[in-house]
């Protein structure tokens, strides 16, 4: 997760300032926390960077909607995932309905690369970065959101089984098969 | 983390689910022997290893993890724009909620009332429909100035049995002749001054207004079409 949660030290102390008093800082705090999560989670569904931030948008406002309903059985960032994965669900459907009536648009997702200064960009090959995205993509949901979830975001494996609802045994061979998986496809590169 | 016991033998499976987090660094210090100490058994495992090392390496170096970082740099921003907007818009629909609904409400409740179908028989209102009978025919103008221009009652009766004669002429057949012996509908005589200050006397068709309740939509309509197929210049 993003480390600029400003002067707050943990979820809690945000949730019951904005709960509170609706406070700008606390919606701040806790958007800044969490944007790179949701917006990589939007993106490994849609593919898209636009799509993805337009979606991490409508779950941060949803999120902040129900901050208050939020009681804490689970963790802010499965409820998080949860959300993401319902929106993302719901502009794919509607992006299906618009591609049917013809107004579709092109997936990005396979272009991540293009934006960003990272210096490292000029060291790897764009080639394996594009196939890289490529595998990835095709991954079914579960071994791909496993990996991504371990990976880049970094979670325990209860956390990964609370959002995806699979056991953590379920999880380790998802996890193995995805990074078996990436081995094989892009050891040649 | 599950517990391990140090130095036992893992199955293929158990290593298995231990390869990609001990490739990537994840096992802690215990696991990471285990695993260590079995991977000689297990050949086909150690060159998974060793090729799936090189290829996360080559991840490693893409940083998408701060790519994704920046590249969604600026939702934050844009969800406080975003509630921004919707605030003013809440604070709008509420205006319209408690100040122009209702006032459009009550609008159309009283458009509602006034132009209700029980008042909306303007159309084929008789009274307008014959408004424009005058009788000409049966006076001279100058005679009709007189007429209305006198004190004298007697001329007012004169004018009256008139226009009785001439309510006379009118036949309506079926419904509308009926509902004239019952007296709904009667003859209705009054006068209207033009610009130029003449008098025009005027007949009309009546209905008894307290009396239309009773009549059926149908026999209404009825009647209409037979008050307005009588020729009155017959």
């Amino acid at each position: 997760m993003n480390g600029a949660s400003l002067v707050y030290e943990s979820d809690s102390e945000i949730i019951r300032d904005y709960c509170s008093t609706g406070s700008e800082k606390a919606a701040n705090a806790f958007v800044r926390k969490y944007q790179k999560f949701v917006y990589s989670v939007a993106l490994r569904y849609l593919k898209n960077h636009h799509d993805s931030e337009d979606a991490a948008q409508e779950v941060f406002i949803k999120a902040l909607g129900n901050l208050k309903s939020f009681r804490g059985d689970a963790s802010l960032s499965s409820w998080l995932y949860r959300i993401t994965a319902n929106v993302c669900s719901n502009m794919k459907r509607k992006k299906k309905l618009l591609s049917f009536f013809g107004e579709s648009e092109r997936d990005d997702f396979l272009n991540v690369s293009s934006s960003g200064p990272s210096p490292e960009q000029q060291l790897v090959g764009k080639e394996f970065e594009d196939n890289f995205m490529e595998v990835l993509s095709g991954l079914p949901v579960k071994q791909r959101e496993t990996f991504a979830m371990r990976y880049f975001d970094e979670l325990s494996y209860n956390e990964i089984s609370e959002m995806l609802g699979t056991s953590v045994g379920g999880l380790k061979a998802n996890y193995y098969q995805a990074v078996r998986k990436l081995s094989v496809a892009l050891r040649n590169l | 983390m599950e517990s391990f016991t140090p130095n036992r033998e893992l199955s293929h499976y158990q290593m298995e689910m231990l390869l990609p987090d001990y490739v990537l660094g994840k096992l802690n210090p215990d696991e990471m022997t285990l695993f260590e100490s079995n991977l000689p058994r297990y050949p086909d495992l150690a060159g998974e290893v060793a090729e799936a090392r090189i290829v996360f390496g080559k991840i490693d170096k893409m940083d998408l993890d701060s790519k994704n970082a920046y590249r969604s740099r600026n939702v934050s921003v844009k969800v406080q724009d975003n509630l921004g907007h919707r605030l003013k818009r809440q604070q709008k629909f509420r205006f319209v909620a408690r100040f122009i609904l209702p006032t459009a409400a009550l609008i159309f409740m009283a458009i509602l009332v006034i132009d209700s179908p029980r008042f909306d028989k303007s159309s084929n209102n008789p009274e307008l429909a014959f408004a424009a009978y005058r009788m000409p025919a049966i006076f001279d103008p100058d005679e009709l100035y007189q007429l209305f221009d006198s004190e004298y009652e007697e001329n007012y009766d004169l004018l009256g049995d008139a226009f009785d004669r001439e309510f006379d002429k009118l036949e309506l057949s079926g419904a509308g002749q009926d509902y004239i012996s019952t007296g709904i509908i009667s003859d209705y005589y009054y006068y209207d001054v033009d610009e130029s200050g003449n008098y025009y006397p005027l007949n009309s068709i009546n209905f008894e207004t307290k009396d239309l309740d009773k009549l059926d939509e149908e026999i209404f309509q009825q009647i209409l079409e037979e008050i307005e197929n009588v020729d009155i210049n017959s």
